[in-house]
């Protein structure tokens, strides 16, 4: 190593065995920063593995993009204070530089001291933050897979570490590239003169002829580094924002559309093939039996239900017809491909057009089944209904025009019965089960009461049972009956409204645990961010207080303008995190919302509501805190001190 | 030979009824080995001026030359080197490097233009500043003087044409001002070194080859200053 590089290698040295509360903060930063790369990274490649478990490899754009706007504000958080640490440590040893460069050190010898210290730091930052990260990552990954099926595989892919030191080391080396730029330029003639340095305010004059106040006092001194105020301000702003608006996304979701959807009582039991995905629904087990509808029925207070299913031939009527045959050829809304792609739909599309009968499923629903139907088209008359002379066609409610494949009153047959379209209604999860089969790929189906039903397919065994339960101890009475019978019968499943309600926190947790864990971090950064400006503002300007005390000013009055100054720092961020917060809310996450039938966007700013107080209580309490260490020693000595 | 020339050197600062000519068309010219002393109330632009003359800062106007290379023409990175080897500081609070000890404070400047430490050389400055005893200490363990006399010697290491000191005795006692005094005397004699110090202690400017008065960011004529010069002053110097 020749003489220059040791020279640098041996101040960068001695400067950082120097600052040891500096690197600290600086240490925590680096951590807090690799900890979010590191955790999304984690996530990222496991969420790939499970995936891949599964047999999709396929990697989605919206997961993509997702992924992506997440590193890009890291990037930007981590960017926000590193940049700052590092802003504020040159602008304090910005007499250290100059006198440098006035004994002969070169810009790049400068620059090369702080680029050493900073990869100093991260040396002992990232590995601890990689720890933490992946220790995070392992912890959310198990949530925010509980909504799937998948069994959660915690990658142990090296490209976790190794990009997520990348980035991190990324991050750090972009922000301290303009303070060391700016230690290199420092001229030597200004850093000798250089006395506290906060002032980029360009300003030559101020026109005021009021007499000052200590609030306004404050005030000015906000403005006196506006660059730090904004770096400061944003990066606490970031993370609030962030918390808020997945709030509003968790919010949104409303666990009363999804559970009116999924589940419409508040036990349904049934064969395992009704609920499980892409199993055929074989009503030759005769899981739901009599016995066990008396049993449960026996319990006080409750209402039972039961729910048939069967396959049948049928003549939908014309209008169904012609409905059909403008649908699938409607070239725009591309159906088509439906009927090129499924040979089972071609087949049975085919059948229609040539015979005019198709393949429909057939439920028989009796009163408190048929209630928990949405009908979209007509009304429900439960009387008329029971008459068995009526059916209900069924099919998805929001879908527009598409949804209306009937006329009320259209004649329509079942194997050999006439029935009379009383309406159209959507029935819950929980009622229609998850029959798509190949037969009925049409997707026609018919709801019509049970006594019709059973005379028409007589023996047929109940698809589902019902029950609504009240009181707390009769509800679980009659769920112990269905846990006993399952315990008999294999096939037998339960859901409970308690059991989707949890199955739906899960889901919403899934979506925004992410989001929430990167705002704690992010939010943390802010408040790391402000400590720090506002510790190493005041030391900056220990000279100047003391000044300010020898013309007297006291000490209490000097606590007030700090004060001030940190919740004049705290209300600008609260503002830029209100706006922020509102932008974000009502563009990115409403658009998000609106795409899931589930939510019903919900703007709130509960969370900033919460964290208002708090924020305000620490930008009272850390000024106070750093003060009090600045006033140790005595007026004299504080005011001869020269840096 | 002039060793250090200025012509007509303008320094202002603001604009309009703001403008402050803290240099006001200073021309002056130093010969090799001499001591020159610069004297001037407060405010009289004698800190600009040394400021000027060993390339800290850029004047608005005028030329400063040192053995006849125009430093306003120098990049900044070419006037660093430049300074590194042609110039040493010596400054009133002494402006040491507080993390590294005496011994690598005097060497700093050499390490930094990426040269071997001459060991003889350093060793004679050492000894002459009677320095041995503290090679190992941090600044913050010294005195005013034994600080100054580090910032002398870490001044010498590079073996510069030229020594500026702005103040060197101003925050010393008389005591120990005369020491620091007789130390640059030495060195300027023992090896030919150019001196050009400030000061407002007339008394210590007096032993200078030469001395020049400062007022109103011009040097005052010769003959209206008060002249006290010593036999061995050459007359040449401004001629």
């Amino acid at each position: 190593m020749d003489a220059t590089q040791s020279m640098t290698a041996k101040l960068s040295d001695r400067q950082y065995r120097a600052n040891k509360s500096r690197n600290k903060t600086t240490i925590i930063a680096i951590i807090l920063v690799t900890v979010m790369f590191t955790t999304v990274f984690t996530i990222g490649l496991s969420l790939m593995d499970t995936k891949a478990q599964l047999g999709a490899v396929t990697t989605d754009m919206s997961s993509m993009f997702l992924f992506i706007s997440g590193i890009i504000l890291i990037l930007i958080s981590g960017y926000l204070i590193i940049h700052n640490i590092f802003q504020i440590s040159v602008t304090q040893d910005i007499q250290f530089y100059g006198l440098l460069k006035t004994l002969g050190a070169k810009n790049t010898q400068i620059g090369s001291i702080l680029m050493r210290q900073a990869a100093r730091l991260c040396l002992v930052g990232i590995p601890i933050g990689l720890g933490i990260g992946y220790g995070i990552g392992a912890l959310l990954l198990p949530v925010l897979l509980a909504a799937n099926s998948a069994i959660a595989v915690l990658s142990v892919n090296p490209a976790i570490f190794i990009g997520a030191a990348i980035f991190a080391l990324v991050t750090v080396l972009i922000s301290c590239a303009k303070p060391a730029r700016m230690a290199g330029k420092v001229s030597p003639i200004a850093a000798l003169r250089y006395i506290d340095g906060e002032m980029d305010d360009k300003r030559k004059t101020k026109r005021s002829k009021r007499a000052t106040s200590i609030s306004r006092m404050a005030k000015e001194n906000l403005g006196r580094n506006k660059k730090r105020t904004v770096t400061m301000v944003a990066s606490l702003a970031l993370g609030l924002m962030l918390l808020n608006s997945f709030y509003v996304m968790q919010n949104s979701y409303d666990a009363e559309a999804y559970l009116k959807s999924y589940c419409a009582s508040d036990i349904a039991f049934s064969d395992k093939s009704v609920t499980v995905d892409l199993l055929d629904y074989s009503n030759t087990n005769n899981t739901v039996t009599p016995e066990l509808m008396e049993q449960i029925a026996a319990v006080p207070g409750t209402q039972t239900g039961v729910a048939y299913y069967t396959e049948a031939q049928a003549d939908p009527g014309d209008t169904a017809i012609n409905n059909i045959e403008n649908f699938y050829n409607d070239e725009e809304s591309g159906p088509g491909s439906w009927l090129s792609s499924i040979e089972a739909a071609r087949t049975s599309y085919n059948k229609l057009m040539q015979t005019g009968r198709v393949t429909a499923g057939v439920y028989g629903l009796d009163d408190i089944a048929a209630k928990t139907g949405n009908v979209y088209m007509g009304k429900y008359d439960a009387e008329k209904f029971a008459t068995g002379k009526y059916a209900f066609g069924l099919g998805i409610a929001d879908n527009g025009a598409d949804s209306i494949f009937y006329e009320i009153g259209d004649k329509i047959e079942i194997e050999g019965k006439m029935y009379e379209i009383m309406g159209m209604m959507e029935l819950p999860t929980s009622v229609q089960g998850s029959l798509e089969t190949e037969a009925t790929a049409l997707g026609e189906k018919y709801a019509i009461p049970t006594a019709a039903f059973l005379e028409q397919f007589p023996n047929t065994p109940i698809m589902r049972g019902f029950a609504n339960v009240e009181g707390e101890e009769n509800k679980r009475a009659a769920e112990q009956i269905v846990l006993s019978h399952m315990e008999q019968d294999g096939n037998l499943t339960m859901q409970t409204r308690d059991t989707y309600a949890s199955q739906f926190r899960e889901q919403v947790a899934a979506q925004v645990i992410l989001g929430y864990a990167l705002g704690v971090i992010m939010a943390l950064i802010g408040v790391l961010n402000f400590v720090n400006t506002m510790l190493t503002a005041i030391i900056a300007r220990k000279r100047e207080f003391a000044m300010m005390e020898s013309v007297g000013m006291t000490k209490p009055q000097l606590k007030q303008m700090l004060v001030f100054e940190g919740i004049d720092y705290a209300v600008i961020t609260l503002v830029i995190s209100l706006l922020l917060s509102l932008f974000v809310g009502l563009t990115v996450i409403q658009d998000s919302v609106s795409m899931s039938w589930v939510a019903n966007f919900q703007f709130s700013l509960l969370p900033l509501g919460i964290l208002a107080p708090v924020l305000i209580v620490l930008a009272v309490f850390i000024p106070l805190k750093c003060f009090g260490q600045t006033q140790q020693r005595s007026l004299v000595e504080r005011l001869r001190e020269t840096g | 030979m002039s060793i250090l020339q200025a012509k007509e050197v303008k320094k202002h600062y603001g604009e309009d009824e703001n403008l402050v000519k803290a240099l006001d068309g200073v021309s002056i010219t130093i010969m090799p080995g001499e001591f020159v002393s610069i004297v001037g109330a407060s405010g009289s632009g004698k800190s600009t001026l040394l400021h000027m003359l060993g390339g800290l800062d850029n004047p608005t106007s005028g030329s400063v030359e040192i053995g006849g290379q125009d430093i306003s023409q120098l990049s900044d990175d070419k006037l660093t080197v430049f300074r590194r080897r042609q110039i040493g500081f010596v400054f009133q609070n002494y402006n040491l490097v507080p993390i590294l000890n005496v011994f690598e404070n005097i060497v700093l400047p050499v390490e930094l233009d990426g040269k071997k430490v001459e060991r003889d050389y350093i060793d004679r400055i050492i000894s002459l500043l009677g320095l041995e005893s503290k090679l190992n200490s941090l600044p913050s363990n010294l005195s005013g003087g034994q600080q100054q006399r580090v910032a002398i010697a870490r001044a010498l290491a590079t073996k510069p044409s030229i020594l500026l000191a702005d103040e060197p005795t101003g925050n010393l006692d008389s005591h120990t001002s005369m020491d620091v005094l007789n130390l640059l005397q030495m060195t300027n004699r023992q090896f030919s070194q150019t001196v050009v110090m400030i000061t407002h202690n007339d008394e210590i400017a007096n032993l200078a080859d030469r001395k020049l008065h400062m007022a109103d960011g011009r040097i005052m004529q010769p003959l209206e200053a008060k002249y006290c010069g010593r036999q061995n002053m050459r007359m040449g110097a401004w001629a």
